[in-house]
């Protein structure tokens, strides 16, 4: 297997068409390596499909003119394709694809791809004559497809590592977004239709650095006020950072890890408990019910060992005017159910003693076993 | 403080309550389990829970003494009203040849839902019925051995009963 070949020249050379192509091919052939190999393919910038109402001047319809606005997608390729500026979308394209289908509001897919266009020279004429064009515009193409392939997309596969640039280019769908179709027009833009949206490249590494001292991640291109950033810091007090963009650009920190391991957090805390700690509940429930556990316990953490319960339970004595009331039974059984009973009597009312159900007032406490784990895992 | 209590949800009587501090409003099968065992004595009777639903009222500490004798007040199309009703006694219930009877002191406003249990040996009969407007009484038909059975009366309005009654 050969690996990659870089022309070289030397003095008194005589140069063939052969040797200038292979300069530009041996540099697109880099370019298109690292853009597949190191990032994942996708929109970079722009190619948002936009809508302009318009109303259909013979029957009075409302509906959209789509465009496509500018913008830059690296395929799966590695090839980019260029929108340099935005590009009405064609009625008659989409016709001519899927104007048989019966009157849905399904959304169809729109994609583009990249299409390489012959270009005539500019400068001066080959004494051999018109070998063929001297320039290659790369250019694009908006392509409307059947209603559900969008799917096709997850299907594409990318060329081998060595594989050079081709020409013309492998069609490669990347995905804009969906339009609907009402009446020979678009009549609205969806973005994810089916679970399916577009995709937007993303970096493979293994490590990413700062070269201010400061690392920001955010959702969005743009640090919106509000919008959420971690933000890892390496100054003189390094500290790890969760928060919301203010209207001055600054982290509102809603969580912080300091260098010390001090974490900081704005809100409140839940979730598993960590070994050895103790979460409690307490209050009051009657017969035959079941007792709460406390906040971030569950019953299969109980039912499995990896927390243990501890119960006190006090028989609630209701306040009586005559007689007397005892318990006869205040306990809780192994499902957590209360079994509670009081025993009446009333010398007034006669000899008899009865009984009824009763509550209890009760202390939950839920303790998680330490591990050479630290966790209950 | 909230009070989770759990009625049946034919009638809207109180048959539990529980009162915890930091707990969201639980489902009902994590208050009862399968079912609530009620008990008197040694008598255990069994209200699935399909039976029961949970409604977070105000805090009223007395139903703690005796759930029984409060309801849920549900207005037509609204959710429930955070307070507890307390409820109105109502006579014991009977059995006559065919059935449970259930007396009350007049024809009521509008048509009554009844709910019972009924211990027939180890086995809970559930039993339903109306009291409609024209008459002030019902007799839920259910077939049981002479002698005493354990029986949960659950009607609309009324608070519950919980007693062992005897079959002639």
């Amino acid at each position: 297997m050969t690996g990659p070949l870089r022309p070289e020249f030397h003095e008194g050379q005589v140069l063939a068409a052969a040797d200038l192509a292979a300069t530009v091919t041996y540099a697109r052939a880099v370019a298109v390596r690292h853009a597949r190999l190191s990032h994942d393919w996708g929109i970079a910038d722009g190619l948002a499909l936009t809508t302009e109402n318009r109303t259909d001047a013979g029957t009075g319809a409302r509906y959209v003119e789509v465009s496509v606005q500018a913008g830059l997608a690296v395929d799966g390729t590695g090839r980019e394709v260029v929108v340099p500026s935005p590009v009405v979308l064609s009625e008659a394209d989409f016709e001519a694809v899927n104007g048989a289908d019966r009157p849905t509001t399904e959304p169809y897919p729109v994609f583009l791809t990249a299409v390489d266009r012959d270009r005539p020279a500019t400068g001066l004429a080959s004494c051999a004559g018109a070998a063929g064009p001297a320039r290659v515009e790369e250019s694009f193409q908006v392509l409307f497809k059947r209603l559900g392939d969008e799917r096709l997309v997850a299907d594409q596969q990318p060329p081998a590592v060595t594989a050079a640039p081709a020409a013309p280019p492998v069609p490669w769908l990347v995905l804009l977004g969906f339009v609907q179709w009402t009446d020979g027009h678009f009549t609205r833009v969806v973005t994810v239709a089916r679970g399916l949206g577009p995709r937007y490249v993303g970096v493979r590494a293994d490590s990413v650095s700062a070269r201010s001292g400061e690392l920001s991640l955010r959702a969005r291109p743009a640090a919106g006020e509000g919008e959420p950033a971690l933000v890892l810091s390496g100054s003189d007090t390094p500290t790890l950072v969760y928060g919301l963009y203010k209207g001055t650009g600054e982290v509102d920190p809603l969580m912080t890890v300091e260098s010390n391991g001090n974490l900081t957090i704005a809100g409140s805390f839940s979730g598993q408990i960590s070994a050895g700690s103790v979460l409690a509940t307490s209050g009051s429930a009657t017969d035959g019910m079941l007792l709460p556990l406390p906040s971030g316990v569950s019953p299969e953490e109980v039912a499995d060992g990896r927390v243990s319960l501890h119960v006190h339970v006090t028989p609630r004595i209701p306040p009586a005017t005559s007689g007397l009331t005892v318990p006869a039974e205040a306990t809780v059984d192994g499902e957590r159910r209360v079994r509670c009973r009081l025993r009446f009597y009333d010398p007034d009312s006669g000899p008899a003693v009865t009984e009824q159900p009763g509550a209890v007032d009760f202390l939950v406490l839920a303790t998680v076993a330490a591990t050479s784990g630290g966790g209950r895992g | 403080m909230s009070v989770f209590v759990v009625y049946e949800s034919s009638t809207g009587v109180v048959v539990g309550a529980v009162q915890a501090i930091g707990t969201p409003v639980p489902a009902v099968d994590a208050l009862v389990g399968a079912a609530l065992p009620v008990r008197v004595g040694e008598a255990v009777l069994s209200l699935p829970s399909r039976e029961l639903a949970v409604h977070e009222a105000d805090d009223q500490p007395a139903v703690f003494a005796g759930p029984l004798a409060y309801g849920v007040t549900r207005p037509p199309n609204q959710p429930p009203k955070p307070a507890l009703a307390k409820l109105p006694v109502l006579d014991a219930p009977t059995f006559d040849e065919t059935g449970l009877v259930v007396q009350l002191p007049g024809a009521p406003a509008q048509d009554t839902a009844v709910f019972a249990l009924v211990s027939e040996g180890p086995a809970t009969l559930p039993i339903t019925g109306t009291i409609t407007t024209d008459t002030a009484r019902v007799s839920i038909p259910v077939t049981v051995s002479a002698g005493a059975h354990t029986v949960l009366l659950l009607v609309a309005g009324w608070a519950g009963r919980l007693e062992e009654v005897e079959k002639p």
